[in-house]
Parts: C-alpha cells; sequence; structure tokens
C-alpha cells in the first residue's frame, strides 16, 4: 500500500489502485502533498445499507491486472487533461464493511476547479468501466450481485 | 485457452474453462459457443466485454494471440 512512486514526470500518480485490505482517506491525505498543489479535492465512495434491506457488507470481485491497467491510464489521461499535480485512485477488493471505504480519488491542482472537475471525472469513469464488481451481503443472510451502474459504458 | 468470467456469470458458468477447440478464432466465435453452451446466460453475454490480462479486445481479434480470455459482465464497481 506504501510503495508509491513517481510514474509520470509531471504528476504523482500511485502505482498500486486495488487494494485487498482497509484504504483510509486520512492516511491518503497525510501521505501525499503537492508544492505547486493548492487545492486538493477527496472523494470516499463508502459502503452504505439500504432503508429497504439492511446490508452486512459488500465484497468486491475484481479483474485485477486489466482494473490496474484501465485505472492508471484513466489518471494519466485526466492529468493530462487538467493538468494536475496529483491523481489518486484506490478502489477495494474484497469484503468491505458498511461506512468503510471502497474507493477513494483523490485530485490535485494549483486551482479547485480543475481538481473538482477531474475527481468526478476520475469516480465516473471508474466506476463505468472498471472490472469490479460487487456483492451485496444483507443482514437477513441473502446475497446479490449489484446493479450496474446506470450510465453508459461507452 | 484458459477462459475466465466474472460475477453474475458465475450464475451460469464455470468461473475457469480450459479450451483447446481450433474451430475457435476470433473473440466473436468465443461469445457464441458460450451463448450456445449456456443459454441461460445469453442476454448477459450480449452486455460483455472480452479482455486479455491487460486490454479489452474488439470481438474481430483473433484469439491466438492470448493465453487467456477474461468474460467482463457490465461494471458495478464503487
Amino acid at each position: 500500500m506504501k510503495t508509491y512512486s513517481l510514474s509520470h514526470p509531471q504528476v504523482v500518480v500511485n502505482d498500486l489502485h486495488i487494494s485487498a485490505v482497509d484504504i483510509s482517506p486520512v492516511d491518503l491525505l497525510k501521505d501525499y502533498h503537492h508544492p505547486e498543489a493548492g487545492a486538493i479535492v477527496l472523494f470516499s465512495g463508502e459502503v452504505r445499507t439500504d432503508s429497504n434491506k439492511e446490508v452486512l457488507y459488500l465484497d468486491y470481485e475484481v479483474h485485477t491486472s486489466l482494473a490496474e491497467k484501465m485505472i492508471h491510464d484513466i489518471l494519466l489521461e485526466a492529468a493530462a487533461k487538467w493538468n494536475l499535480k496529483m491523481a489518486l485512485c484506490i478502489h477495494r477488493s474484497g469484503r468491505v464493511d458498511v461506512s468503510s471505504a471502497a474507493v477513494i480519488v483523490i485530485t490535485a491542482s494549483r486551482h479547485r476547479k480543475e481538481a473538482y472537475e477531474a475527481n468526478q471525472y476520475i469516480i465516473n469513469r471508474v466506476k463505468h468501466e472498471a472490472p469490479i464488481w460487487k456483492r451485496e451481503y444483507f443482514v437477513d443472510g441473502t446475497n446479490e450481485w449489484g446493479h450496474n451502474c446506470s450510465c453508459s459504458t461507452s | 485457452m484458459k477462459i475466465y468470467v466474472f460475477a453474475a456469470l458465475k450464475d451460469f458458468i464455470p468461473s475457469e474453462l480450459e479450451w483447446t477447440d481450433v474451430s475457435v478464432k476470433t473473440i466473436q466465435d468465443v461469445k457464441e459457443v458460450l451463448k450456445t453452451k449456456y443459454p441461460a446466460a445469453e442476454n448477459l453475454l450480449e452486455a460483455c466485454r472480452f479482455s486479455s490480462d491487460l486490454e479489452i479486445l474488439t470481438f474481430d481479434q483473433e484469439i491466438k494471440n492470448y493465453e487467456n480470455i477474461f468474460v467482463i459482465p457490465p461494471s458495478s464497481g464503487g
């Protein structure tokens, strides 16, 4: 988890995008800084329950080699498009309990507009395109594959 | 050649298949054979993408270049 390095000369992009262990928004914010970035935007997608059917936890299945490459490419593309100083994304695999982070995206740029826009772009594309699937486990003992993203994958 | 399927596809198809059928030449062929062998998965297969270890493959791509083929249902990450 902590073995990050510079993988692009102009922008900090993390190297590992799929994690089988807990991911912490606070730790990531603490670890990553860029001297030219005045705006840091963090999105944390947490597992939530549902008022109709109480969720116990989600279990994420991942085509890891492809997901790693796709997410990395999305980060580099966003970094180039918005001139980001940092672009980070980590998505969980395996069991994630309610109120724990399933995915975190951090973007950093000189000013906030670019970081906000890029962050939304990255999470949208990761959700819709990366080969990751959730299975929902409910308190009543049942489980089912999560519904597909409602947006186009094109 | 090994075929791997994910998520809801595993309700219909074993998660790992090993094929030696030489008549299967393209990704489209893989899809058609899967639809024939596992008709209950037909609708889901129509919505799937196919990939190698590192890239999405188009339907006309020849599978002889790939050791592993992955069948990818619509994503539900995040």
